[in-house]
Order: structure tokens, then C-alpha cells, then sequence
């Protein structure tokens, strides 16, 4: 049986990825911080230093002698598979959406020319790929569950003087049945009130384009939608003031319905849409919030 | 202060045109410096502007070079060092053919940027840094101290920033939040022509191409919208607007 | 993105550093003057003075101005077609080409001050405009009429080391900018020190402010333009107006050969300012023709609209080739002073491209706006802007159009048989 060594600082992204591999008959072996799904599970303490980790999987692939190693593709994640992979001499393909294995190749899909076009690129094993875990569909797998502790071995390349976590909020948007995604044609901050008057109406989330979370910060990153924020799948979502840039309509592809309001009639967001209100948001969202 | 930084060809992603028959890109457009290059560029100058020293480009990519390289000139790197052969490159060949040149001199701090706007693949850091054997900082979003010994830096990772240090030589990735990169004037457009480049050839560079996966298609994923438009008065426009609405939330 | 594939072009080329200067200005338009250009051209049309100096300054630092002029003198070490492409670029970005016309007059006027001034006005002047701290233009039209300018009337008198004018100048661009500049500013002005006529005619490098202070018995008025409102425009009266002789451009009693040549030089920017503007109004155009349906097809499918719009497109690509072959040709005698071509070489080159670039893109401005429909005639549309600005230069600005043709036949006729 083929052996997949993982790891994932998030034991979240851990399962999503140890379950593709097991449906894909892998012997899944893994490291992580928190207990999570794996035939053998290393556990150690939390540690997001590059070259300690890069030490750990090196020893433990090393041990386990596997065919194919899964980071998360988060940035620490890449980071380190592909320091790794440099160490083990093996090619490495990170932000994977898609995998599949053939014989002794596998095959992924990931994002090239800028979001424009998914390529499918084929790699024979042994190799390292970084998978998007939020684009895997987990699913109920059985596991030896043989677990033991690990120490990661210390390294000091860099110093870390401080960390701070992100304030965060618990944002839904990839659980919520509909989202209504705003972008630059909103004038000011204080417009967004208009559209959590609607979003209250459709028991909605608010989600948006990078201008908005990165540039104008109106918004925490995590209400980020596209290439480099959240891919979403609501049953309805509203896109208002979007232009729909390819790296952000990447982002809301998996949606059911698409509704778009903007006032220029060509807008790229056109075609991501199934209907395309040609307007001023400002004229249609109060008039809108009445109807409903 | 030696500083290289790596810089990348891409196409111009914004004119590459998709044929609506086949979902093929058609990439006969013009090249262009990457984004992110350019990021790392602006910090490289303003480290030197502070520090003193040197500032080379390198790069790794298509005939092409030659003319795009010029835009890295023009911004204010002092040379530039380029490999013209390796057009079908892959980040573990570039990384190797980086690697090579970059081993030639002694540098005190080797910046890129922390992934490309074409691929995005975000290896070339770490690669270098292994095969150098040097440390990394990636993911920089503001360096807070700099000087021949030591930098300090604070990085944007997904869920958490944090600060930290490193001594030199080390190698930088940066966001492209980090700066807002200058364009250059003319005056710095017609010194660039007079800036010395090295061309160099994977070959030279005794580099073999590994090929380590086949590309089986690279197409524009389907949309299949129905594209209905709505237009006219806003009040019925939103009566129609919430009808649809209603049926689909 | 750009709206239209130009078909390519292997005659009208441009070289490695021209095509990354391009690149350069069209990225500094892009962050700074296209995002702002009709606020300013509404802001400045409730209040002509309401100049946009912050983005004046930007430009100057980017290095848009004084592009030909040299380094030793703050230029910008540039060639003539150089100059010609920022123009190109930036009144696309501006389609007002109120911005456009300020960097223009900025270049050519200074370079024409660099050709015939002294050292020292060189020395003093130039670095300012370039920086974007004083403006320095054209001053020779006057009450009586633009186009003769033979017939000027302004008179200077020289007293000892100074020469003191008298008169008045109407119609002149950056009355408003001189006064409001941080430095300050002026004009290559036309004045009369000998008899009638042409061979009567002295140029000066008048500055009516510098560093900060106003000079006496320059008194200024401002117009209210119907366009490029982000430029003013104005007149001055000249009383016992002192100039000092190191001021004086050229040599005394050929001012009026000097201009000419100056003429020549702005004319060329001229003509690239407005192809900058008709490929902003040509993009509108095939932007709207994409979308806008009626009778159940889209508009350009009428025959009545597609062709005219081919017929606009070939004056169009002609004004290009016009514009750039007098921009190579002024590069041959000013720059690489290629003793086989003479000044008066770009007369017709440059008559040609001054009369068709600004009369095709008012034309095509005019039918845009016929395309468009009611919704070009409210002040929502931006195009009417894109319409008006230009319309200054087939109203006269920079010499009329009747004048360019007369330039065109007295050449390519003879000059005896036009008597
Ligand atoms: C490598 C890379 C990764 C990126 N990743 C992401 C990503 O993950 N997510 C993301 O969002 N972006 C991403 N971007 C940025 C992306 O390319 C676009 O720049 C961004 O999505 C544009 O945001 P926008 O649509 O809000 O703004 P704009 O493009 O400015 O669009 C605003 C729209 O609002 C319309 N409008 C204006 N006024 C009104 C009005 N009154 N009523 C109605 N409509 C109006 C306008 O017609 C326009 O279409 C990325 C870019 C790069 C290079
Ligand atoms: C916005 C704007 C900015 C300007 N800025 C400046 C400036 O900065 N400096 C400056 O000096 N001037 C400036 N001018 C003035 C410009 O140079 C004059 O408008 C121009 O020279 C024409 O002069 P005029 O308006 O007095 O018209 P006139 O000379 O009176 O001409 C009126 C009409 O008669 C026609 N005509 C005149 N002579 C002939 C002829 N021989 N054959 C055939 N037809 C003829 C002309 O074509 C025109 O249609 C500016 C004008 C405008 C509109």
C-alpha cells in the first residue's frame, strides 16, 4: 500500500486531507498538533517555525519512507513543503485544488496565468504537494488511529520575538446559504450600513473584494472573497459594486445563483452572473429593502 | 550592503485573452516585470538608499529578459545578472539556475517576492534558502530594522502576525503590502540602457532543466451563467430583483 | 484592460527605452491622473483657480515636464519624441487634456528657452518648471487678434541693462497657475522693439512671480473657459513692465523666427495631446458599441454608424503617423543636430499634424456623442469633457487651423503663389 506522510498545523485542514488520501487508498501517516485522523499520528506541541518543522518531517519521512507528502497549503504549509521537498530533492506543487492518483503518478489542479486558467499537472511519486484543504470535501474514513507524541526538534535560523494572533471574527461564509458580496462601487465606509440592513433582511453574510479588507481595511481579511480569501458555495449571492475580477471570481464560482448590481453594463462580473442588474446600488438597495 | 534580488518575467496577465470555443489562453501578449518583483525591488532600493551598497537583479526566464530586465534597471537596480534559456521553467530549475548565480557573490540579504501573480506558487524562498543553506523570512509585510549584521521583520501569515529576526545573509519573501513600488522616471529609464548585464545561459551555469511533471491541460475553467440582465427604473427593477430572491434563497 | 487590439504596426515603432517610458507614464496616469480628471474638471469649472497643484507636483516629480531639456538644466535629458509619447499618454488618461496642455506648454516653451535664452534665465527657470514649481509658457496673442502675430502690438523699450514693456496679452494659458505655484512663473513673450512688422519682434522670458513674489505692473484677469477647466486661462496688462536683458531670448528683432521655431515644437505635443484624447473616445465608442442594442442589434451593426466610425478610425491612426513623424523630424534638428535637416524642415510636417490630430478628435468627440445618445448631453457623461477640452485647439490655441493650412499650401505651393 502507498504511504502519504501529512501535515497540517490545523487539525481542521488535518482531517479534510488525511480523508482524500485514505479514500484514495493511501496509509496515511501524519503530524500534527492536535489529535486528528491518521493511520500513525505524531502529536507535539504547537511549533510554526519553518526549519523545525521542515527537521521533523525530514526525520519522520525518513522513518515512514512515504510515497507522496500533503502539506495544507496555508502560508506556513507551503513554506515548508517546499524547503522540504528542496531538502529531499523532490518536486513540490502547492495551491493543489484537485488530486488524483494513477499508478505511480498523480495528478492535481491548480490555479495558473493568474486565476485565469486551472491547469492539470501530472508528477510522478515520490513528490510533495500543498493541497487547499477547504476545497476537499472530507468524508468518513476509517483509521488505525496509532498515535504517539513527538518532539520537535529545535532550530533558531530565525527568532521569533513576538506573535499575535489576528483578531478574528467567527465569520460563516462558508457555511451560509447566502452571502451578499460588496466591493469598491460602495463610496464610503459608512455605506456599508445600507447593506447590513439587507444582508439583516436575507439573513445574510457579508463578505467582499480585497480593496475592501486589504486597502481600505472596511472589512476584517477574513471577509475576503477570491483567489487569496475564501471560495464560497451559498445557494444565493449577491455581488454588489464588484467588478469581478478573475482573482475574485474564483472565489464565488461554486455559488448556485449569482446576482450582480452594477452600474457598468460590461463588467467582467457579468459573466459570472445569472442575473446582472445594471444599476446604482444606492437607488436599488433601498428599493430593494422595501420589497422585501 | 550586497543585495540580490529575484526577480520574474510574467506575462501580462490582464491583455492574455481566453478562445471562448476551447478555454485555451492565448499568450501572445507582451511580458512584463511581476508584480511582487517589483515589490522587492522598491525594498531592496530603499534598504541601499539607507545602508549603502549594491542592488543586482536576477532572473531566470525567456529571451524576453532582456528587454523586461530593463524595467528592474530602470527602477533602480545597479546590474543585473540573466538567464535567457530556460523558458519552460519550473520552480525547482529556476531555484537551482537562482541558486548557482546567486552563489557566485557574497550577498548579505537575497529578497523576492512571496509568490509570482502568474503561478503563485511561493517556493522560490524556501528553495533558494535550503540549497544555500541560509534562513528565511517569508511572508514580510514591513521590515522594522535593518542593518550589515541583523533584520527584523514583521511577517503576515494567515492567522497570525508575528515579528521576527534573523542574522545575515538571509532570504527575504515580501507581500505586496509591504511598499507601493516606485515607477520609474525617464531620466532612470535612459540610464537603465547603460547599467551592465550578464547573460548567461542554463548551461553555462553547468544547470540541467529537470522536468519533474507534464502539464496535461491549462484551460479557463467553465462558466456557464445565464447572464440574464436586468435593467430599467429602480423600483421595478428591485420588485423583480426580490422575486428572484425569493425563490432562490 | 485595453478596450481595442491595434492592429500592429511595423512602420510606427518605437525603441526599447521609448516603449518602457510609455509603460512608465501610462502606470502614472493610471494611479494618479485617470482617477481624478473629471473632479478637476468639474472643481476648476466652479472656480478657475481651484488649480490642481498636488497632482501638478506629482507630475513634475515623476519627471513629465522639460522632458528634451537638459540635465544640466533640471530637464529631463529626453528626446522630442519622448515628450510627444507622455503627451499621448497622459491626455488619455485626461481626455480633457487640461493636464496634457500643461505639460506640453512646460515642455516645449522651456526647451524653446533652452535654444535661444541665456545661461542664466536657462539656469533659473528650467529647474523650476521642471519640479512642477512654476509654470513657463507662451504669451503672443494679443486684443487685436492671435493668428497676425506679425502685427503684435506690446512694446518694449530698453533702458540701460533693462527693458521696459508696455501692452496687453489676452487668450494666455497659466495666468492662474503663475500665481499659484509655489515658485511661480511666466511666460516666452512676444514685444515689439523695433518697426512694423516681423523684423520688429523680440522674444523675453518674462516671469510676472518668481520665488513666491509678484513682479510690478503685471496685472493679471482670468477667463471662464467652456473646457479643460483644470488649465486656466487669462490675460495680462503690461505696465512699464521691467525685464532685465538677461532675459531677452535670442537676439533682439528675431523674436518672431524664434517663436515660429517655438511654435513648431509646442505644436507637436499639441497634436499628441489630442490622439491621446480620441484613443480614450475611440475606446468609448467601441465600449458602447458592445453593449448598446437597438432594433434587436447591437448599434454598430447600422452601416450608418460603423462606417463613420471607420472613416474617424483611419484620421485617427493618419494624426498618429502625422504626429510622430514631425516628433522624429524635430528630434533629427534639435537633439541629434543632423546638419541634412533644417527648422523649417517641420513646417508642414507640423502644420499637418496640428490641423488633423485636434479636428479628428473633435470630430470623433461630436459623433461619440451622437452615439451615445441623450445620455452624452448631461453632465453625467464624461465625454462632452473629452469634446470641449480639445475644442480649443481647432478654436486656435497654439495656432489656428486656417493657419496650419496656410502653412501647408505657401509650402508645398510656393510662397509666390499664394500672393
Ligand atoms: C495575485 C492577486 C490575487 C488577488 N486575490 C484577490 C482575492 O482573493 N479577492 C479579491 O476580491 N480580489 C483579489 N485580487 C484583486 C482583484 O484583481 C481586483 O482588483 C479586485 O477584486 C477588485 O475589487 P472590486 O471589484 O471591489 O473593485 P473594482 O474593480 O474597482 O470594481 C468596482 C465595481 O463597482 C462598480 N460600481 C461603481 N459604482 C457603483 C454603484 N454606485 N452601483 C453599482 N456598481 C458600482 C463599478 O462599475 C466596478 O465594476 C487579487 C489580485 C491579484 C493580483
Ligand atoms: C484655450 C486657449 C488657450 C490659449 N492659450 C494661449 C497661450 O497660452 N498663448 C497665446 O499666445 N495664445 C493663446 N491662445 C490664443 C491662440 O493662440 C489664438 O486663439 C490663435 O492664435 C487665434 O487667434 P484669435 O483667437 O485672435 O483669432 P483670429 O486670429 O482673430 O482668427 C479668427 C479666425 O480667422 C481665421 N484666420 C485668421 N487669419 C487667417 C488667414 N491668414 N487665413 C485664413 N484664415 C485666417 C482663423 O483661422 C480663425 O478661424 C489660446 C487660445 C485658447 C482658445
Amino acid at each position: 500500500m502507498m504511504k502519504a506522510l501529512v501535515f497540517a498545523e490545523k487539525a481542521d485542514h488535518f482531517n479534510r486531507i488525511s480523508s482524500k488520501l485514505k479514500e484514495m487508498g493511501f496509509e496515511v501517516h501524519g503530524l500534527s498538533f492536535a489529535e486528528a485522523n491518521a493511520d500513525h499520528l505524531y502529536i507535539s506541541e504547537p511549533n510554526y517555525d519553518y526549519a523545525s518543522i521542515t527537521a521533523a518531517m525530514e526525520k519522520i519521512s525518513d522513518d515512514v519512507g512515504p510515497d507522496l507528502v500533503v502539506f495544507s497549503s496555508t502560508k506556513l504549509g507551503k513554506e515548508v513543503s517546499a524547503r522540504f521537498a528542496q531538502r529531499k530533492n523532490l518536486p513540490c506543487i502547492t495551491e493543489c485544488l484537485n488530486l488524483e492518483v494513477e499508478g505511480s503518478s498523480i495528478t492535481v489542479s491548480r490555479y495558473s496565468l493568474g486565476g485565469k486558467t486551472i491547469a492539470k499537472l501530472r508528477t510522478s511519486l515520490p513528490g510533495v504537494i500543498a493541497v487547499v484543504a477547504d476545497a476537499i470535501e472530507p468524508s468518513e474514513q476509517s483509521f488505525q488511529m496509532n498515535i504517539q507524541d513527538f518532539e520537535i526538534p529545535v532550530s533558531n535560523q530565525i527568532r521569533t520575538v513576538s506573535r499575535e494572533e489576528k483578531k478574528r471574527e467567527a465569520v460563516g461564509l462558508r457555511e451560509a446559504d447566502v452571502i451578499i458580496c460588496i466591493g469598491r462601487g460602495l463610496r464610503k465606509k459608512e455605506d456599508i450600513e445600507l447593506v447590513k440592513e439587507l444582508a439583516e433582511k436575507l439573513n445574510a453574510e457579508i463578505g467582499c473584494t480585497r480593496p475592501l479588507s486589504h486597502d481600505y481595511k472596511w472589512l476584517p481579511e477574513e471577509r475576503m472573497i477570491g483567489l487569496s480569501g475564501e471560495k464560497v458555495s451559498p445557494k444565493l449571492l449577491i455581488s454588489i459594486g464588484v467588478s469581478g475580477q478573475i482573482q475574485h471570481a474564483v472565489g464565488i464560482m461554486n455559488s448556485k445563483t449569482v446576482i450582480a448590481i452594477n452600474t457598468d453594463e460590461n463588467a467582467p462580473m457579468r459573466e459570472h452572473s445569472d442575473y446582472y442588474v445594471v444599476g446604482d446600488l444606492y437607488e436599488i438597495i433601498p428599493e430593494l429593502i422595501r420589497n422585501l | 550592503m550586497k543585495i540580490a534580488v529575484c526577480v520574474k518575467e510574467v506575462y501580462n496577465l490582464e491583455q492574455v485573452k481566453i478562445i471562448k470555443e476551447t478555454r485555451e489562453p492565448i499568450l501572445d501578449v507582451p511580458k512584463k516585470l511581476d508584480d511582487l518583483s517589483r515589490n522587492a525591488l522598491e525594498e531592496a532600493i530603499k534598504i541601499r538608499e539607507k545602508l549603502g551598497g549594491e542592488v543586482v537583479a536576477i532572473s531566470a526566464g525567456s529571451p524576453d529578459l532582456k528587454k523586461t530586465i530593463k524595467e528592474a534597471l530602470a527602477m533602480g537596480a545597479d546590474r543585473a545578472v540573466i538567464v535567457t534559456d530556460c523558458s519552460n521553467s519550473t520552480p525547482e530549475s529556476t531555484a537551482l539556475i537562482l541558486s548557482k548565480i546567486l552563489e557566485k557573490d557574497s550577498y548579505d540579504l537575497i529578497i523576492m517576492g512571496d509568490a509570482s501573480s502568474d503561478d503563485y506558487s511561493g517556493q522560490m524562498a524556501s528553495r533558494i534558502a535550503e540549497i544555500l543553506g541560509l534562513p528565511q523570512i517569508t511572508f514580510v509585510s514591513e521590515i522594522k530594522e535593518v542593518s550589515e549584521e541583523k533584520i527584523t521583520c514583521v511577517r503576515d501569515m494567515d492567522d497570525y502576525l508575528e515579528v521576527v529576526e534573523a542574522d545575515l545573509p538571509c532570504v527575504l519573501s515580501v507581500t505586496n503590502e509591504i511598499n507601493e513600488p516606485r515607477i520609474p522616471a525617464l531620466k532612470d529609464i535612459l540610464k537603465a540602457s547603460k547599467k551592465p548585464v550578464e547573460t548567461l545561459s542554463a548551461n553555462d551555469l553547468g544547470v540541467e532543466i529537470p522536468q519533474p511533471y507534464e502539464i496535461i491541460e491549462n484551460l479557463a475553467p467553465e462558466i456557464d451563467r445565464r447572464q440574464e440582465v436586468i435593467e430599467g427604473d429602480a423600483g421595478d427593477v428591485a420588485r423583480k430583483l426580490a422575486e428572484i430572491i425569493r425563490r432562490e434563497a | 484592460m485595453s478596450v481595442i487590439d491595434f492592429p500592429k504596426n511595423t512602420v510606427l515603432t518605437f525603441s526599447e527605452e521609448e516603449e518602457l517610458f510609455r509603460e512608465s507614464v501610462r502606470e502614472f496616469c493610471e494611479r494618479y491622473i485617470a482617477p481624478n480628471w473629471i473632479e478637476v474638471d468639474k472643481r476648476s469649472e466652479q472656480n478657475p483657480m481651484d488649480i490642481p497643484v498636488d497632482i501638478i507636483k506629482k507630475m513634475g516629480e515623476q519627471g513629465l515636464f522639460c522632458i528634451p531639456c537638459s540635465e544640466e538644466y533640471g530637464g529631463q535629458g529626453g528626446t522630442y519624441t519622448m515628450a510627444t509619447i507622455a503627451m499621448e499618454e497622459i491626455a488619455y488618461a485626461d481626455p480633457s487634456v487640461a493636464l496634457a496642455v500643461y505639460a506640453l506648454l512646460n515642455t516645449g516653451w522651456p526647451f524653446a528657452l533652452e535654444l535661444f535664452g541665456s545661461e542664466e534665465a536657462c539656469q533659473e527657470i528650467i529647474p523650476e518648471v521642471a519640479k512642477g514649481r512654476a509654470f513657463f509658457g507662451i504669451a503672443s496673442t494679443e486684443p487685436q487678434g492671435g493668428s497676425d502675430v506679425a502685427g503684435l502690438k506690446t512694446r518694449a523699450e530698453k533702458k540701460d541693462d533693462v527693458y521696459v514693456i508696455s501692452g496687453e496679452k489676452t487668450f494666455i494659458s497659466g495666468v492662474g497657475e503663475v500665481q499659484k505655484l509655489e515658485w511661480g512663473g511666466g511666460w516666452f513673450t512676444l514685444a515689439r522693439t523695433g518697426g512694423e512688422g516681423h523684423k520688429g519682434i523680440s522674444a523675453f522670458a518674462l516671469l510676472a512671480r518668481k520665488n513666491g513674489e509678484l513682479a510690478d505692473g503685471w496685472e493679471p484677469t482670468i477667463y471662464e473657459d467652456i473646457g479643460r477647466h483644470g488649465l486656466t486661462t487669462g490675460g495680462f496688462k503690461l505696465t512699464n513692465f521691467e525685464v532685465e536683458s538677461k532675459y531677452l531670448i535670442g537676439e533682439e528683432n528675431r523674436g518672431f523666427y524664434h517663436v515660429m521655431e517655438g511654435f513648431n515644437l509646442a505644436r507637436i505635443v499639441v497634436a499628441a495631446a489630442t490622439i491621446g484624447a480620441s484613443r480614450w473616445l475611440l475606446e468609448q465608442a467601441v465600449e458602447w458599441f458592445r453593449t448598446r442594442k437597438l432594433f434587436g442589434r447591437n448599434i454598430s451593426a447600422f452601416q450608418g454608424v460603423s462606417f463613420k466610425f471607420a472613416d474617424l478610425y483611419a484620421r485617427w491612426e493618419a494624426s498618429r503617423y502625422f504626429v510622430y513623424r514631425a516628433s522624429r523630424l524635430a528630434d533629427k534638428i534639435y537633439i541629434e543636430k543632423d546638419p541634412s535637416y533644417k527648422p523649417l524642415d517641420l513646417n508642414v510636417p507640423v502644420a499637418l499634424a496640428k490641423n488633423y490630430g485636434p479636428e479628428t478628435c473633435v470630430d470623433l468627440a461630436e459623433e461619440v456623442m451622437k452615439w451615445y445618445g441623450a445620455y452624452a448631453y448631461t453632465k453625467e457623461a464624461p465625454i462632452f469633457r473629452a469634446w470641449l477640452g480639445p475644442f480649443s485647439y481647432v478654436i486656435g490655441a497654439e495656432g489656428a487651423q486656417n493657419i496650419m493650412r496656410l502653412i501647408i499650401a505657401r509650402d508645398i505651393i510656393g510662397r509666390e503663389y499664394l500672393k
